[in-house]
């Protein structure tokens, strides 16, 4: 029961776009991971800190993207065990640096170069959606951020901004419309996957 | 415009996972079929994925502030030492707990003969030309207190002349040292025998402390009622200040 409180707290938080609670939470369990991390792997401070930093952002993520809707265990246990597989991780690519007979090239493992290229190509198109997200004034990104990334509905936006949801629904299309020329402008002959 | 507008939010449906699984199939569909729908489906997944990873690099950002103020943050002065701290406090309890033992365990009367114990500092000088080494070699390991040693020789040299009132005076302090108490009264009460020595005032306070270390109250108090009587004893004042204290002064 506890846990759904936490986690509710943490859905309220992306929902409006506030990152404080995961800074306090952050904040809460850092030394204990560290301490955690150094006893359980023998990883550095640092490498301990940063899984315990990618832990935090997974979850973050993980709510955002509504993949985390309800939790069986606490919020500590959670992103406990996000950080001992990340740094469970960092040990085996440690290990397979300093034992090049276990990668897979060497093994004569093929590799499907293809989908290689192909997400290269969804990684170009990202980045140029980017570049161009810097070009919008604040208030475009500010409704693209709201509408997307915070999961507000078109009725909130448009009460908060005093304006019809059909004029936010407007402004909403004309901002994609503009981005998708400019991108797709760039790409013309794009076969990549999604 | 109306299907622009169509196409864009049904783009969003699909990419969000609003669909239905039966509509979501038909616009699968259209996107096998349609480039340009391709095209736009595409350019919108790419808009959507940079403004998460735009939001999870400013999270991240953050974090990593957050990071640096923990790392960088002055650590107290208290928080730096406190292993020292406790350490140092624990040091200053245990010698605490040691003084409080040897308070509550030790005797009054050996805490007397503590405090009143002269210090001898023993003779700079040689004594007798003959046995002017042994003699030399004995002192020297007296005031080193190194008192067994000095002692076998002490006990040496009074073997060849057992009536000499210095050698019988160190003798019995080294016995007094070695907590040999009877030894040290029998050599003591064999210098107060002998008239005229130098050592009588030395000695009868040292027999004094020597029944005092014994718990022998009687006989610790006659002797020193006796010094404190004496006008111009060594120990008169001493004696004095022995006789008023609370152990001679209950039965």
């Amino acid at each position: 029961m506890k846990s759904d409180i936490s986690l509710q707290i943490l859905q309220q938080a992306v929902a409006s776009g506030n990152h404080s609670a995961f800074e306090s939470l952050y904040a809460l369990y850092r030394t204990e991971f560290i301490r955690f991390g150094c006893n359980k792997t023998g990883c550095s401070t640092e490498e301990c800190a940063d899984a315990f930093q990618e832990a935090i952002v997974a979850l973050y993520e993980n709510i955002r993207e509504k993949r985390l809707l309800e939790l069986h265990s606490s919020i500590k246990t959670y992103i406990f065990t996000i950080g001992k597989f990340k740094l469970l991780n960092l040990i085996k690519k440690k290990s397979l640096h300093s034992n090049f007979c276990s990668h897979e090239l060497i093994n004569g493992n093929t590799i499907d170069f293809n989908s290689m290229e192909k997400k290269s190509e969804t990684d170009q198109l990202i980045y140029r959606a980017a570049e161009i997200l810097k070009d919008l004034s604040s208030d475009e990104r500010n409704l693209l951020q709201r509408f997307y990334i915070e999961d507000q509905s078109l009725k909130t936006i448009a009460d908060e901004l005093g304006i019809s949801e059909g004029a936010v629904r407007k402004r909403k299309f004309d901002v994609l419309k503009k981005l998708s020329k400019k991108i797709s402008g760039g790409f013309l002959s794009f076969t990549g996957t999604l | 415009m109306i299907d622009e507008y169509s196409d864009i939010e049904k783009i969003e449906q699909f990419l969000l996972g609003k669909m239905g699984a039966e509509e979501a199939a038909i616009f699968e569909n259209r996107i096998a079929e349609d480039a340009s729908l391709r095209k736009e489906l595409f350019a919108f997944d790419a808009i959507l994925k940079a403004l998460r990873n735009h939001d999870s690099e400013l999270f991240k950002q953050k974090l990593r502030d957050r990071e640096m103020l923990i790392a960088n943050r002055p650590i107290s002065f208290f928080r730096k030492y406190r292993f020292a701290m406790a350490a140092s406090l624990l040091l200053l309890l245990s010698i605490g707990a040691a003084i409080f033992v040897f308070s509550a365990r030790t005797p009054l009367h050996e805490k007397l003969v503590v405090l009143y114990k002269p210090i001898e500092p023993g003779l700079p000088v040689l004594m007798d030309n003959s046995d002017s080494r042994s003699i030399s070699d004995a002192m020297s390991l007296f005031q080193d207190e190194k008192f067994e040693e000095s002692l076998l020789l002490f006990d040496g040299l009074l073997a060849e002349k057992p009536a000499n009132d210095t050698l019988l005076f160190f003798d019995a302090l080294c016995n007094f040292e070695l907590e040999k108490y009877s030894e040290a009264q029998k050599k003591l009460e064999m210098v107060l025998s002998c008239e005229n020595s130098v050592w009588i005032e030395k000695s009868e306070w040292w027999l004094a402390l020597s029944f005092l270390s014994q718990n022998e109250k009687a006989k610790s108090r006659l002797l020193l009622q006796k010094i404190e009587a004496e006008k111009g004893h060594l120990f008169n004042e001493k004696a004095g200040q022995l006789l008023v204290e609370d152990y001679f002064l209950s039965n």
